[in-house]
């Protein structure tokens, strides 16, 4: 081996050996633990057991999970209907109009969800600006509470993940081929089948990689309910978060994580199943 | 759909996403107590940020540990981009594997099974904890970044320099640093921001005796909304907007 | 004594011979030209000249001293890339200086050779330029000028001509041959284009195969191509099983498309050996049918008929089924080359233009 290889080898072999340890292990440890038993000494003991699997199906904690799941469905779905006209128009605005776009929707992509919660929770309290600003003019008579609801929650989560369903969408129908759209009116399509036909189809990558990126995410934030909801909505965050910190229930909350990377695998796979068709059609 | 309906659309969107943020940094001015009513201008909250050592010393660590990670992550993922992109060896799909993962992982998972190791392999919470976990969630953004730029340019180029006299040390130094810098200092400036502010992870694998800003936020607002918090998520925000903005600018000259 | 000499040279790519026992003489001050088609290994043996690949049996000397191993920043030779391989992170300016400032010239002696090399590509001026700003041409140009503002002993282009389009290819043909002349240093050109290496080069080297099929001149290789190969790659060829009946001293009467013919025995073929006739489309003439075709000449319709200017390019089915492509010139005694498609013709040609070669 000479000294460039060399150098080529021990630069792959740290990083494998950082995400060996630091994911794979981990990874390999929650998986592991959660086919073991609660244990309040040493967090879990060895018997293999499924228990925690089949407690996860009692019905208290698969309303739970249930629950999360219809949280972060309803996001999903509700990041698409905004972010999916907002993208293409996006998209199609003049050359010399869409960095600064683009970058007004980066940085709400980059910055903390957190600091975005607590503006909410700013302008959701009793006393906050949402109802100074209806109480004023006499819209309402007296101060609705917003924050501590179902509805703040949803709010919550759609203002944390929308610029993770634009900017997949966006990347996508930027990159669409104009000329597609001319050629199927040239073939007398309606502007109604120019969409369902072609625009639809081409974006349908992006509509999978935003989807993937808002509907898993929004299982896990944990502190937007706990800011926004009060402690009414409990998310699949804030439940593995009290199995691990509240009940020590390393077990429980493993096998809860696991359900999460098994919902993640199956998107993955999702995902790759229908790029893959995709990228099939565009090259025949 | 019709100018109109398209300006309003995209109006409503940027409004919901800004507007939230534009109160906070509004009120953060506020003379009065509550975010209700503008009673003046001030800075008072800001001065009142300086009189706290515990919300000093949180910034303090905070600053620390993105600094110190995404340095870590940044040596690290731009040498592990480089030797991948140049180097066909039998891992490369175990490698991507990993990389991808780590950034579609829900951050939680991720939390508890660092908490886990941490806790099993005897290791107290705290800086190094913390160090460990966001160097690992930062690494991946690193790589991919710096892939993209290696994998962007025409492998010829180190041919050239090598035919126009240059050795392996110049060759290094004089074309491939430069070339892949931008993408190495945007994958710096990211790495910053994520660990700047980063939750999820955190609240798990720090210690009561190492205190960040986000968690100092989190509880601060668990326990109630006081104006300093105003202050402190203006000042942190605008910091993370300068680092995205100079990343911004820096993978649009990748891109070029 | 030849600038480089290639001995014996092998080179294999993942168990894939790519070389395969080269032995190549390149003389000093020519132009000379690897023509083949992709993969046949022309580019690697340009890049085991410049050092950008080591042999990996055999021996590459370079003005006469073994340099087979000697590493490519190191040798007196420079290249133009296919893709030109600018740096995107420098100007015009420091993309040509970069091979004299890792030389450690004096500053001023650079600004004064960059400057003269511009002048030479016709860039004049554009020192403080991006890459980025600059047109394919252009581009095509730097990468000269930074070759060969080193005075290399050798300079190397791998098909630089390929990314530009017709006009500016033919534009920086004329050129390459234009500097050549005046930097009197050895140029060796990569291309799989026919008319690129039959106009710019002094001599051509066919390769096909890692193995070189033709050594010679753009004439040797045009018109007594020494086998199939390379009459097949270089220009067109209309090619016709024949068999040799008889042979009486220079000449041979072969039997072929049911006719019998005496043509020039170059190659002392044996009476009843089994041979391929090579006629050039502009090689052969095409008549008018009077009543019958005279002895020696091919009976066949007009099936297509191209015009093209200055010349008419006919494309005739013989009787016997085989077609045969024809290209007639604009002559003034004989303005009518004009053909009815279907029309009855005669084609001929006169005898030792044609290249008969042994049936492989």
């Amino acid at each position: 081996m000479n000294e460039r290889q060399g150098f080529k080898f021990i630069a792959i072999f740290l990083n494998m050996a950082w995400f060996a340890s630091f994911v794979l292990i981990p990874g390999l440890m929650v998986v592991g633990i959660s086919f073991m038993t609660r244990d309040t000494g040493t967090f879990f003991s060895p018997p293999l057991t499924l228990t925690q699997y089949r407690e996860l199906l009692d019905p208290v904690y698969a309303k739970v999970l249930g629950t999360s799941l219809i949280y972060s469905l309803n996001t999903t779905l509700l990041c698409l209907c905004v972010s999916y006209p907002f993208a293409w128009i996006l998209s199609q605005a003049s050359k010399h109009r869409r960095p600064l776009l683009l970058m007004m929707v980066i940085i709400p992509f980059w910055t903390s969800s957190l600091i975005r919660t607590y503006a909410l929770v700013i302008l959701m309290k009793a006393n906050g600006i949402i109802n100074t600003l209806l109480l004023a003019p006499g819209i309402i008579s007296e101060p609705v509470s917003l924050l501590y609801t179902d509805f703040a929650v949803y709010v919550g989560l759609v203002y944390s993940l929308l610029p993770f369903m634009i900017l997949p969408l966006y990347a996508v129908m930027e990159k669409m081929d104009l000329r597609l759209l001319e050629a199927a009116r040239d073939l007398g399509a309606s502007e109604y089948q120019v969409f369902v036909h072609v625009v639809l189809p081409l974006s349908l990558p992006g509509v999978l990689a935003g989807c993937i990126m808002v509907f898993l995410p929004a299982m896990g934030l944990f502190y937007i309910p706990d800011l926004l909801g009060g402690a009414k909505t409990m998310l699949m965050g804030n439940f593995i978060k009290n199995q691990f910190l509240t009940a020590m229930n390393w077990p429980f909350g493993s096998a809860a994580s696991v359900f999460l990377l098994m919902l993640m695998g199956l998107m993955i796979i999702i995902y790759f199943t229908f790029s893959r068709r995709f990228n099939r059609h565009q090259t025949l | 759909m019709t100018r109109w309906l398209k300006i309003s659309w995209v109006s409503a969107v940027f409004t919901f996403l800004y507007g939230p943020l534009l109160v906070l940094m509004v009120f953060s001015f506020n003379q009065a107590r509550y975010t209700t009513s503008w009673q003046g201008f001030s800075l008072k909250w800001y001065m009142r940020l300086l009189d706290n050592p515990q919300l000093l010393d949180a910034f303090f660590n905070s600053l620390t540990v993105a600094l110190i990670s995404s340095m870590v992550a940044t040596a690290l993922g731009t040498l592990g981009a480089f030797a991948v992109s140049r180097y066909r060896f039998a891992g490369r799909k175990l490698f991507f594997g990993l990389v991808y993962s780590v950034m579609m992982s829900p951050d939680i998972v991720m939390g508890i099974s660092l908490l886990m190791l941490f806790v099993l392999a005897g290791l107290t919470p705290g800086f190094l904890t913390l160090l460990i976990a966001h160097v690992t969630f930062c690494l991946p953004f690193v790589i991919v970044l710096v892939h993209a730029r290696i994998s962007g340019f025409d492998p010829a180029v180190v041919d050239a320099a090598r035919d126009l006299g240059a050795r392996d040390h110049e060759v290094f130094f004089k074309i491939i640093v430069p070339m892949i810098l931008p993408a190495v200092l945007a994958g710096w400036l990211l790495s910053f921001t994520l660990s700047l502010d980063d939750v999820i992870i955190s609240f798990f694998v720090t210690g009561p005796g190492f205190e960040i800003l986000p968690l100092k936020i989190y509880s601060m607002v668990k326990l109630g909304v006081t104006p300093e918090v105003n202050a402190l998520c203006t000042v942190l925000f605008l910091l993370t907007l300068a680092a995205v903005s100079a990343a911004h600018v820096l993978t649009k000259e990748i891109k070029k | 004594m030849p600038v480089v000499r290639l001995q014996n040279v092998c080179k294999s790519f993942n168990n894939q011979p790519v070389i395969n026992d080269l032995n190549l003489d390149i003389h000093k001050g020519e132009f000379l030209t690897l023509l083949g088609p992709s993969g046949c290994g022309k580019t690697t043996v340009l890049r085991l000249i410049a050092g950008l690949e080591t042999c990996d049996s055999g021996t590459l000397f370079i003005n006469g001293r073994d340099q087979t191993r000697m590493p490519a920043c190191d040798r007196d030779v420079n290249t133009v890339f296919q893709s030109y391989a600018l740096f995107p992170h420098m100007t015009v300016f420091d993309n040509i200086a970069f091979g004299l400032k890792l030389k450690k010239k004096p500053a001023r002696q650079i600004r004064e050779r960059v400057k003269e090399t511009l002048t030479l590509v016709k860039l004049e001026g554009l020192e403080t330029r991006s890459i980025h700003g600059l047109s394919g041409g252009q581009q095509q140009r730097v990468a000269i000028a930074r070759a060969i503002v080193n005075q290399p002993l050798i300079l190397l282009l791998d098909e630089p001509l390929s990314a530009l389009d017709l006009k500016l290819r033919k534009q920086m043909r004329l050129d390459l041959r234009h500097l050549h002349r005046k930097l009197g240093i050895t140029f060796v050109f990569v291309t799989h284009d026919q008319e690129e290496a039959l106009t710019l080069s002094d001599r051509v080297v066919v390769m096909n195969h890692g193995t070189i099929q033709q050594t010679g001149t753009p004439k040797d290789i045009y018109e007594t191509p020494v086998n199939l190969f390379v009459a097949d790659f270089v220009g067109e060829s209309n090619i016709f099983d024949a068999r040799v009946t008889r042979t009486s001293g220079s000449d041979m009467e072969i039997h072929f498309q049911g006719i019998a013919k005496i043509v020039q025995n170059r190659r002392n073929f044996k009476s009843g050996q089994a041979v391929k006739m090579l006629l050039r489309p502009e090689d052969m003439t095409v008549a008018r049918i009077q009543a019958q075709c005279p002895a020696g000449s091919l009976p066949g319709r007009v099936t297509e008929m191209i015009y093209k200017g200055t010349t008419v390019d006919l494309i005739i089915r013989l009787d016997s089924g085989q077609e045969v492509f024809v290209t007639e010139f604009f002559n003034e005694d004989d303005q009518d080359i004009f053909y009815d498609v279907n029309e009855p013709v005669c084609v001929s040609w006169i005898k030792g233009w044609e290249v008969t070669l042994a049936d492989e």
